[in-house]
């Protein structure tokens, strides 16, 4: 079925000015990210004023008003008329966040300016698992079947009633955490409140909703593929199309490695950008950074999720942009928000891999051993340890910390491949 | 400089259990490690370049930025702790 068009409204109430000779760019983090100094560099290479909003004070808050500002993440509205009073003394140019609940918050923040290029809605949508599948599939996308249960409904009744194999994913977390697969009532009866137990547990460190949904939808057999784009205008320009090279089939979906560019045929890497474009324009996207998550069969393309954000992790920063390679992610991505002109979308010729480092195991972490030989790997280029000795790691589907990131660069996607898989095989996470 | 740091920045990290140690300064660039609380905190490089970094080049002009040597990877107690994000 051809995906249903609706019109998309992306053109700003007015486009980026700069105000006063300068632009002043408003970047939203969270605390919790591993993302602050990645981004909070690209903005300073842009040379352009930047604030930067979090969720809780900053001590130097009071002497750097124009540069550090607290804004309410969990009530968007509210945080819009923070900024809103901000930008009387600062004007603002553009708002960017850097993942699924910033991002809201920027449109909400956007529009309060008369700067918004996505609607609210649609930008919501996204950042709801639940509301984005019902608009893809009414508006022809192809996704999963699913639907959507309560944590206080009954898995007796529930096992009884989906298909199977089905997956159980909590519709407020992201990166894995919580989802499983199962394929038959009584893996259902074990493994739904299990993912109630993890959703419970969340509500009071991360979404603060106890009463969050759960997913359950077909499992969608296939390789799957992580697409990182941007919009302009409704139009999709792939930034990146990553293969993920290890089989993603269950019972729990630990990433593990990315791949770039794609090793598939360009016509199923045409098929799975025209899925991701229509899956945008379906939500009402029209503007702004994309990462979707799609699997690809015998029937086509299959859109798993998109997010109106940039990937995730530190896996961004394996690309790079830009004629001589020296642009990262980050700065493309606000460059564009700000309506910079130059640089251009088109990825460096290197084939590039990363491993996100998986929990293995539940534990205390001792110590890493091997860190040298797996730096020493010809090709690859950094490997980052995110995990600590005397840390508590606790593995998917309970928790979703990886343990450090591995970057590979190479001639050919094989050997970049290679290098990051060479590179994990030198460590040893001792957990005890 | 240290006296800067000290009366200046280190009241400020303190109250979320860091501390901003001089090193060195090199071509007019501090080095500095940060410690406590900042070590491996999600929001250090953004407290470094927004809050610190501006503070002290309002008081000394001449200084051109700050560069970070901290192992925040070995951070045992970071004040805000990074998530899978």
């Amino acid at each position: 079925m051809n995906p249903v068009p609706i019109p998309i409204s992306n053109k700003a109430a007015s486009d980026p000015v700069a105000v006063g000779g300068r632009q002043r760019l408003l970047l939203l983090i969270p605390t919790t990210t591993y993302r602050a100094e990645a981004f909070v560099e690209a903005a300073r290479r842009l040379d352009v004023d930047l604030t930067v909003a979090s969720e809780h004070d900053s001590t130097f808050s009071p002497a750097e008003p124009d540069r550090l500002l607290t804004l309410d993440f969990a009530g968007p509205m509210r945080a819009a008329e923070q900024v809103r009073a901000f930008a009387v003394e600062y004007p603002v140019t553009a708002v960017f966040g850097v993942d699924d609940g910033t991002a809201v918050v920027a449109a909400h923040a956007s529009r309060a300016l008369g700067i918004g290029r996505n609607q609210v809605e649609a930008v919501e949508a996204a950042a709801n698992k639940h509301r984005q599948r019902v608009l893809l599939r009414d508006r022809g996308v192809p996704v999963p079947e699913f639907r959507v249960c309560s944590v206080q409904d009954r898995a007796a009744s529930l096992a009884d009633e989906v298909s199977y194999p089905c997956v159980l994913k909590p519709v407020a977390l992201a990166a894995s955490r919580g989802v499983i697969r199962v394929d038959d009532p009584v893996q259902f009866a074990q493994a739904f409140p299990r993912v109630v137990a993890i959703v419970t547990e969340a509500a009071r460190h991360v979404t603060g909703h106890p009463d969050s949904e759960i997913l359950i939808e077909d499992y969608v057999p296939g390789p799957e593929f992580a697409l990182e784009g941007w919009l302009d205008e409704g139009r999709l320009t792939v930034l990146a199309l990553f293969d993920k090279p290890d089989p993603l089939e269950g019972p729990y979906f630990a990433e593990t490695i990315y791949v770039t560019p794609s090793c598939y045929s360009s016509d199923i890497q045409a098929a799975l950008t025209a899925c991701a474009e229509s899956a945008a324009r379906a939500i009402g996207l029209g503007f702004g950074p994309v990462h979707v998550e799609l699997r690809y069969n015998e029937n086509g393309p299959w859109l798993i999720e998109l997010a109106a954000r940039p990937i995730g992790g530190k896996c961004g920063q394996g690309l790079r942009f830009g004629s001589d390679g020296s642009v990262s992610l980050e700065e493309l991505l606000l460059g564009k928000t700000l309506g910079l002109s130059g640089d251009s979308l088109e990825r460096e010729a290197s084939a590039v891999a990363v491993m996100m480092i998986p929990v293995l195991k539940a534990g205390i972490m001792k110590q890493v051993r091997g860190v040298t030989e797996a730096l020493s790997v010809p090709h690859v280029t950094d490997m980052i340890i995110t995990v600590h000795p005397g840390q508590e790691l606790v593995p998917l589907p309970e928790e979703s910390r990886y343990a450090g990131f591995i970057f590979a660069r190479h001639d050919s996607p094989e050997g970049a491949e290679s290098a990051v898989r060479e590179a994990y095989a030198c460590l040893d996470f001792v957990i005890e | 400089m240290e006296e800067i740091c000290r009366s200046q920045i280190n009241p400020g990290v303190a109250q979320h259990g860091g501390r901003i140690d001089l090193i060195d300064v090199e071509d007019a660039t501090l080095v500095v490690r940060l410690m406590g609380g900042c070590q491996g905190c999600g929001m250090a490089n953004v407290t470094l370049r927004q809050g610190v970094e501006s503070a002290v080049k309002r008081m000394i002009p001449a200084v051109k930025g700050i560069r970070d040597i901290t192992d925040h990877e070995s951070g045992t107690n970071p004040y805000f702790k990074q998530g899978s994000k």
